[in-house]
């Protein structure tokens, strides 16, 4: 009888959450209409949130980077993704071997976003650094490609989570709430890893 | 025929509305409904479906009933935000509010109004609410 309840309480809650997403290609406002002019009227950068990063090599395809002549349509499946091959992980502290964590690793990738809620889009990047340790208790070795998929994962919920939770954004503001709201979300999906997280 | 108010554009929405109710010797009346709603195609998109499924509490006199209640919505439609569409398919909950009033026989016209909760993942429409006002004839039997 109780797990009736519990059902009952599951499809009240179910049915009082409002959900959707977007399915296909987005469009500017205004393309495929008669009489829409130009047709996008955001400049060169797609209203897109958030963009890629760039550590320097291999850059993922930026919004931004679009030609004016052949732009790509813009992501909207999704609020986005990162792809780990953002974040290099390099070793800064050897591991000893002792204890249930040890040595450090680091990588830095400058991260970018575009906000296209605005009337205008607005873009910035963030100076994003991750540490975390190379061997802990609950994962044993954290190999450099471990870490980046990691990081990458949470970057993803994480920005979105930062995006949505205001309705604009200044820079500074935004790069530091997105390493404060990495934290909790490093802690609920990879326990224990406790990685250090600076962005500016 | 009536508009909804879903992202920044009000669009036009046509289509069938069926209900069943019971009214009570006081006058009280239990009712269910469905609304299904057609919404033209905007610039790139393709055509709209919006259904919802409603139950409602109200009044009935002779000629006139106003009831209203919780509602849930299913569509699939083109929406836009400030700068960017795409189609947008979700769940909402929402409430709703219908009279109805007759003035020839079974024959008279109704409104509703309703209200809906908006969110989830779409970038277009990741959350607020929006509002849907139909009107036209309505028959009785």
């Amino acid at each position: 009888m109780k797990q009736h309840y519990l059902w009952l309480v599951a499809v009240a809650l179910a049915c009082l959450s409002a959900c959707n997403y977007s399915v296909g290609e987005c469009w500017v406002k205004g393309e495929g209409s008669a009489g829409a002019g130009a047709g996008s009227s955001t400049g060169s950068g797609y209203p897109v949130l958030p963009g890629g990063g760039d550590t320097g090599a291999a850059p993922p395809k930026q919004p931004q980077d679009a030609t004016p002549g052949s732009p790509p349509p813009p992501i909207c499946n999704s609020i986005g993704s990162y792809d780990a091959s953002l974040f290099r992980f390099k070793t800064i502290v050897a591991d000893d071997g002792n204890g249930e964590a040890g040595g450090y690793q680091a990588a830095s990738a400058n991260v970018k976003f575009v906000d296209g809620r605005q009337d205008l889009p607005v873009g910035w990047s963030c100076a994003l650094t991750v540490q975390m340790p190379l061997r802990t208790k609950l994962y044993g070795k954290i190999s450099p490609d471990d870490a980046a998929e990691m990081t990458a994962d949470v970057l993803t919920e994480a920005s979105s989570f930062t995006m949505h939770s205001r309705s604009s954004w200044i820079q500074a503001l935004f790069c530091i709430k997105l390493a404060e709201n990495m934290i909790p979300i490093f802690e609920e999906r990879y326990k224990g890893v406790g990685p250090r997280i600076n962005a500016r | 025929m009536g508009w909804i108010f879903a992202g920044t554009d009000p669009r036009l929405v046509l289509g069938p509305h069926a209900g069943i109710s019971w009214r009570l010797e006081s006058g009280l009346l239990f009712a269910a409904h469905d609304l299904l709603g057609i919404l033209p195609p905007i610039d790139k998109g393709g055509v709209g479906v919006y259904n919802q499924t409603s139950a409602a509490v109200g009044y009935a006199s002779k000629n006139v009933n106003f009831s209203l209640g919780p509602s849930l919505s299913i569509y699939s439609m083109p929406a836009c935000h400030k700068t960017l569409c795409s189609q947008v398919v979700g769940v909402a909950p929402s409430g709703h509010a219908q009279g109805n009033m007759y003035f020839a026989g079974s024959l008279g016209v109704s409104v509703r109004a309703n209200v809906d909760w908006i969110g989830g993942r779409s970038l277009v429409l990741p959350g607020g609410s929006a509002a849907m006002v139909v009107a036209g004839p309505v028959l009785r039997w």
